[in-house]
């Protein structure tokens, strides 16, 4: 049974005076020099059981550390997150843009500071670079492949409908970062409705119908073929910083010079799933190189390893 | 009224009572306290049992019993030795002979913690200066920047920036993430700002200078906590480094008076809060991050990668690890198409291809490609990929690249490196070249030396620097405190005779003699007194005119209150104690009685001790009438250039006993044990073998074989032992199992062995003794109840040869085994060899654990006389053979090496004991100093020639031991 609609507009309004309240004491104390509201009540509609997430900074001294705190707020939870100014500053520039951090703190709003600069540092998170977006389409298109290959897996093995079309829905949120990230927004937490308003075809496919719709084979092999479409569809674009190794380096490279090289230069892991995609895509070749299961293993195993393509 | 007892008067003596350690016969002993007490006697005699095994051994145990159960679950635990008591015990160090550490990241520096106190130095009075343009830069405390900064007009606004630099070998992606990670989205590229999350589109090559923005500020005091954790936050980015920038609020005076008295010219760089940490090498933050503070970096060598070039690629030219042809895989198609491109066989010799196949096989052929071909003998194809284009590095290159990634994955220790280092070589790390620091650390300069560079002067040359050194300005005061420990430490280093040394040296690179030497330094310079100290043949390694300060620093370790108790065999050393203890009269069994203790003349009058009779003249190791001629044949070593030494040419003769001298650091060791040696090595056994640089060797084809009798034991655990080792054993075994009893069961030789299931005893496993780990008490070794010590079970022990079990037969001493093998001649007559080498004491089945180095080093010689080969020419090389020998097992030795020089081989030594040097037929003399002034020869010829040399310091040591005439009697 639905439960029966609260009255939103008295409930956000009973958050937004706890909020006040509690703002206008914190103004007073010395050691906190700004607050940030993050969480719904910055940007979204609050229920009766939410909580405010207020992140307040703090003056930088070693007796004031980052903590956490749940203030009662007449009544209202307020979850307070203390992050001295010097760690505030680190998280906001150093956060790579549509990570859940950045994505936490440009959705906040600025509620009052002490310190002008601090407001300068806010101002500069609705900034996203091309170099954080290309990363975070990588690694959310990294993310999209094992629940794909599962996906069609159980389809092609067993035509088990619903258990294909859970692992369909599990690719269904990194694939919803991809479309809110490529389309140049701010990816959220909650971002499949993001990507539905960017993309409703696509999701209506792969999402909507696999919920609301009865499964039918019909059904589950269009959202695969969605899916497996819209991959490759963006595939040099998604992969390009894996594309453009390979072909920088020219030679085949195994699955561990490629992960280490990912890690190390773009904090990234997991690329191998992504290179056996872009192989069977036809995209880069597979090959091998030799190398030992263990560090005491005396027999050579071929480990899998890739390389560009050029024209043949 | 006094009530109080009356205090009794110290101890001055350290009594002994009941010692029955190893060999020894129940003595009791006193010695006196705070003197220089010298213990000698024969090898095996039991010196090291009173000296280490008991004294240091109680003393130690002692101490360790006084600490709390919980301290004591951290050290090793120590027996109680098998003494009654020992009275006057002081706290106890020992200074053994031992390499201390085969750690890379061990130097001579830290092992006397002069390192520390020049890390101190360049952080008091080091001056820096810019990354940028040389220029002086100060350095302040974190503290002073902030004042500094708060003293600009309130509401002015600062930017603080973080210089960071391009990592060798390493994209800019990885700065750029590495930055990232420390919260900074903005650089200043080459003065140009770049926001790091946006798209770069950069030059790598074209970057010259990179800092990334830290943090702005608006200048007030109510800020100031913010201020202090932006520096804080900024030093941390910047490695110590940062740049102040004024954005606005600030007349251009006023910018330029805040600079000028804060930050360097040009750019405004200032150090902040510099320690001493901050040139530690050790420390990972200032390590150098492509050697991670070692100074070396792996290379692959090609002759590691083609041990044997006349194999072709398909027939197995490459080590294993580094490639094998197997058409079916990636690998082989890739060389099958290299060949096709290159046009080279891969059925041919490697060393018949051409030097650019070569090249290509080995470091690739970019930025040209490859047409992929299937192998036609391949099983596998590949059709999907035929007639693509692919790059190839090169197996070299792969292998560098493997190697890169373990270091930066910090698993330099795994064994996966163990086997990089099989086809790697050392070289000076590209990125540090040498110094083991990151590069801003060298830009801190003391009288324009840095901190790698001082460290590479040698000691004596340090010493002067030092002493020109007059600190000014700031920190100093604190330098000069600094300065007068350093010098004082170093003054006792140069006492020691090791002024050719340097603080860079890696210490595994030492002798043991050298660590010892240190270790003795260090002892002085802690100005400790009341302590005993136990040395262990400190004369060792060390020229006749070096040992004179050798012994002064003995000397003065006593002078300073404590009693220094030293195994030695040195005449000198001997001489200039003050009380002689002899042990004796001969080794093992026939020793472990003090012969005679007292003074010098109490051991010169004693007609039963060894010692005596030599240094009296009674005895004598005699000067040989004849010097031999050898065969005609040299060896003759061209462009010796390895370490320091002058590009010399030395010729060795061969069919003679060839002794190498020369002051310590003189060159010798690398001339034989890293050139010569290596070399022969190479050409005769292992052609993977990397000598020292040199140009050629001539005459390689007069040697057959190449043999080094080193002091090292012959084996790790209790199962080696002199039977297992010299190779009688076997012989031994096959006699037992053709008994009566033994042929009735069927035993076959491995029923005599322990070291197998079958005949020996399960219980403990062939050991004899079952050992107990407690937990705050050290391990228990009990006699195995089972078979009551005799290794084997009660079924073997039933078979006997001759009444004696097999047991039996390893519990005789040598001498008992020349008489009750002497009806089977192939055991006896390698028995026999033992004997005659004066290992008569020892017992067949004596665990090689319980074996001195001088024991191990006659059984590898015995091992060699009883296979001696007339037709195949052997150069054996002894590195100071005499370490641990007294004239008398001198004598002893000799008369072994002159029986294989007899038999028509080469035995060369490098050896400083006169006795010794005397006896050979040629001598080499290098030096004439150690170190930079070391290097070339001083002389060669007999040693009479030697003698007779004026620029020779072992001539003039050497002119009078010699007496012309005489007979050989070694």
């Amino acid at each position: 049974m639905v439960p029966p609609p609260s009255e939103p507009t008295s409930i956000q309004q009973k958050f937004i005076d706890a909020l006040d309240r509690l703002v206008d004491q914190v103004k007073q104390d010395r050691s906190v020099l700004a607050a940030l509201l993050c969480g719904s009540l910055s940007h979204d509609t609050v229920w009766s059981k939410s909580d405010i997430d207020l992140v307040l900074v703090t003056v930088d001294d070693r007796l004031v550390g980052e903590s956490d705190l749940s203030v009662n707020a007449d009544g209202v939870n307020v979850h307070a997150i203390l992050v001295p100014r010097a760690e505030f500053r680190k998280m906001v520039e150093g956060s790579v843009r549509h990570s859940f951090t950045h994505s936490f703190l440009t959705k906040g709003r600025l509620l009052y500071t002490h310190d002008p600069t601090i407001s300068t540092l806010c101002a500069t998170l609705a900034d996203i670079g091309r170099r954080d977006q290309q990363v975070q389409l990588l690694r959310a298109a990294t993310h999209v492949l094992p629940a794909l290959y599962k996906a069609h897996k159980w389809f092609v093995t067993r035509a088990d409908l619903d258990y294909t079309a859970l692992w369909i829905l599990y690719a269904a949120t990194p694939l919803a970062q991809v479309e809110v990230i490529g389309a140049g927004l701010l990816a959220d937490r909650e971002v499949i409705p993001q990507a539905m308003r960017v993309n409703p075809a696509l999701f209506q496919t792969i999402y909507v119908d696999l919920l609301n719709a009865p499964k039918s084979a019909a059904a589950v092999q269009a959202a695969l073929d969605a899916v497996d479409g819209y991959l490759a569809a963006r595939a040099t674009t998604l992969f390009g910083p894996i594309l453009d190794h390979l072909r920088e380096i020219g030679e085949a490279r195994s699955c561990r010079d490629l992960e280490h090289h990912f890690r190390r230069n773009f904090d990234v892991t997991g690329v191998t799933t992504a290179c056996e995609y872009l192989a069977d895509q036809g995209l880069i070749g597979k090959a091998s190189a030799p190398a030992r299961l263990t560090k005491k293993s005396n027999v050579e195993v071929q480990e899998l390893a890739f390389f560009a393509l050029d024209p043949a | 009224m006094k009530t109080g007892r009356r205090k009794a008067a110290p101890r001055t003596t350290i009594a002994v009572q009941g010692a029955r350690v190893h060999n020894l016969r129940n003595i009791s002993l006193e010695i006196p306290r705070d003197r220089l007490i010298v213990v000698t006697g024969l090898s095996g005699s039991g010196k090291s049992s009173l000296a280490f095994d008991t004294i240091y051994a109680e003393g130690q145990r002692r101490y360790m019993e006084s600490l709390s159960s919980f301290a004591r679950r951290f050290v090793t635990q120590i027996t109680k030795p098998d003494v009654d008591f020992v009275f006057g015990l002081s706290p106890v160090i020992s200074i053994e002979q031992k390499t201390l550490t085969s750690n890379p990241r061990s130097t001579v520096g830290t092992m006397t913690d002069i390192a520390s106190y020049l890390n101190l130095l360049y952080a008091t009075i080091g001056q820096p200066h810019c990354p940028r343009t040389g220029e002086a830069t100060p350095s302040r405390s974190s503290s002073q920047i902030l004042e500094a900064i708060l003293s600009l007009p309130e509401g002015a606004e600062i930017e603080l920036h973080a210089p960071v630099f391009k990592l060798y070998g390493e994209d800019l992606d990885v700065v750029f993430t590495d930055v990232r990670k420390k919260g900074c989205r903005w650089l200043i590229v080459n003065g140009q700002p770049l926001d790091i999350s946006a798209e770069i589109d950069l030059d790598e090559s074209a970057v010259q200078t990179m800092d990334a923005v830290v943090d702005r500020f608006v200048v007030s005091r109510k800020h100031e906590k913010a201020i202090k954790a932006g520096i804080a936050s900024t030093l941390l980015v910047g490695d110590g480094l940062m740049r102040l920038h004024v954005v606005k609020g600030v007349s251009k005076a006023e910018a330029a008076r805040f600079y000028q008295g804060l930050c360097s010219a040009t750019h405004h760089f200032v150090y902040g809060d510099i320690g001493p940490e901050y040139f530690m090498f050790n420390n990972p933050e200032s390590a150098c991050r492509t050697c991670g503070g070692l100074g070396v970096d792996k290379l692959t060598h090609p002759e590691l990668l083609i041990p044997d070039p006349q194999r072709s690629i398909m027939g197995g030219c490459f080590v294993r690890e580094a490639f094998k042809y197997n058409p079916d895989t990636w690998d082989g198609l890739m060389m099958y198409s290299l060949s096709v491109a290159q046009g080279f066989p891969l059925d041919a010799p490697w060393r018949d291809l051409p030097e650019p196949a070569r090249q290509a096989i080995l470091y690739g052929i970019d930025p040209k490609k490859i047409r992929m071909l299937t192998p036609p003998d391949a099983r596998v194809r590949r059709d999907e990929h035929e007639g693509r284009e692919v790059s190839f590095h090169g197996i070299a290159r792969r292998i560098e690249r493997h190697y890169r990634r373990y270091r930066q994955q910090g698993e330099a220790n795994s064994r996966m490196e163990a086997w990089l280092e099989k086809v790697m070589v050392e070289r000076t790390c590209p990125d540090c070249s040498g110094a083991r620091v990151r590069a801003t650390r060298l830009l801190f300069t003391v009288a324009g030396q840095s901190i790698y560079e001082l460290g590479q002067l040698h000691f004596d040359e340090l010493h002067a620097f030092l002493g020109s050194l007059k600190p000014t300005g700031r920190g100093a005061d604190a330098g000069r405190q600094v300065l007068k420990e350093i010098r004082g430490r170093l003054e006792l280093l140069l006492g020691i005779g090791l002024d050719y040394l340097s603080f860079n040296r890696r210490a595994s690179t030492l002798s043991g003699g050298e660590s010892q030497r240190i270790r003795l330094s260090t002892q002085i310079g802690s100005g400790l007194m009341g302590m005993l100290y136990v040395l262990d043949e400190p004369s060792i390694g060390l020229h006749p005119k070096d040992n004179v300060k050798m012994i002064a620093t003995l000397e003065s370790l006593r002078d300073i209150g404590n009693t220094v108790i030293v195994v030695e065999h040195d005449e000198d050393t001997i001489r200039a104690a003050d009380h002689i203890v002899e042990m004796g009269p001969g080794p093992g069994v026939h020793g472990g009685t003090v012969v005679v203790q007292g003074l010098i003349g109490d051991l010169l009058k004693c007609k039963g001790s060894p010692t005596g009779q030599f240094f009296s003249g009674r005895r004598s190791i005699l000067t040989p009438a004849k010097r031999r001629t050898g065969n005609g044949k040299t060896l003759v070593i061209r462009g010796a250039r390895e370490n320091n030494l002058k590009s010399i040419d030395v010729t060795v003769p061969l069919g003679l006993m060839v002794a190498i001298t020369g002051a310590s650091g003189s060159g010798k060791s690398t001339l034989v044990s890293e050139i010569l040696y290596k070399v022969l090595w190479k050409h005769l056994v292992d052609t993977r073998t990397l000598p020292g640089a040199h140009d050629r060797v001539d005459g390689l084809e007069h040697v057959h074989k190449v043999v080094n009798i080193d002091q090292s034991p012959i084996g790790r655990n209790s199962r080696s032992n002199p039977a297992t080792y010299v190779g009688f054993y076997d012989s031994i075994r096959d006699l037992f199992t053709q008994s009566p009893l033994a042929v009735e069961r069927d035993y076959k030789p491995g029923r005599f062995s322990f070291n197998v299931k079958g005949g020996r005893c399960e219980e403990c496993q062939g050991e004899g003794v079952i050992t107990t780990q407690l937990y705050f008490m050290p391990d228990v070794e009990v006699t195995c109840g089972a078979c009551k010590g005799a290794r084997f079970n009660a079924e073997t022990l039933e078979v006997t040869l001759r009444g004696k079990t097999i047991d039996d037969v390893l519990n005789m001493s040598v001498e008992e085994g020349v008489a009750f093998f002497a009806g089977e001649p192939v055991v006896r007559r390698k028995i026999q060899v033992l004997a005659d080498l004066g290992l008569g004491y020892l017992t067949l089945g004596q665990s090689a654990t319980t074996l001195s180095g001088g024991e191990a080093q006659r059984i590898k010689i015995a091992t060699e006389l009883s296979t001696l080969q007339r037709s195949r020419h052997t150069i054996y090389i002894l590195d100071e053979p005499t370490t641990g020998l007294h004239l008398a097992d001198i004598e002893r030795l000799l008369e072994s090496l002159n029986r294989i020089v007899d038999a028509g081989h080469t035995v060369l030594l490098i050896e400083h004991h006169l006795d010794v040097i005397k006896v050979a037929d040629h001598v080499i003399d290098l030096g004439p100093e150690g170190g930079h002034a070391g290097g070339e020869v001083v002389v060669t010829g007999t040693p009479e020639a030697v003698a007779a040399c004026r620029a020779s310091y072992t001539g003039r040591f050497l002119k009078a031991h010699l007496r012309p005439g005489a007979a050989r009697t070694a």
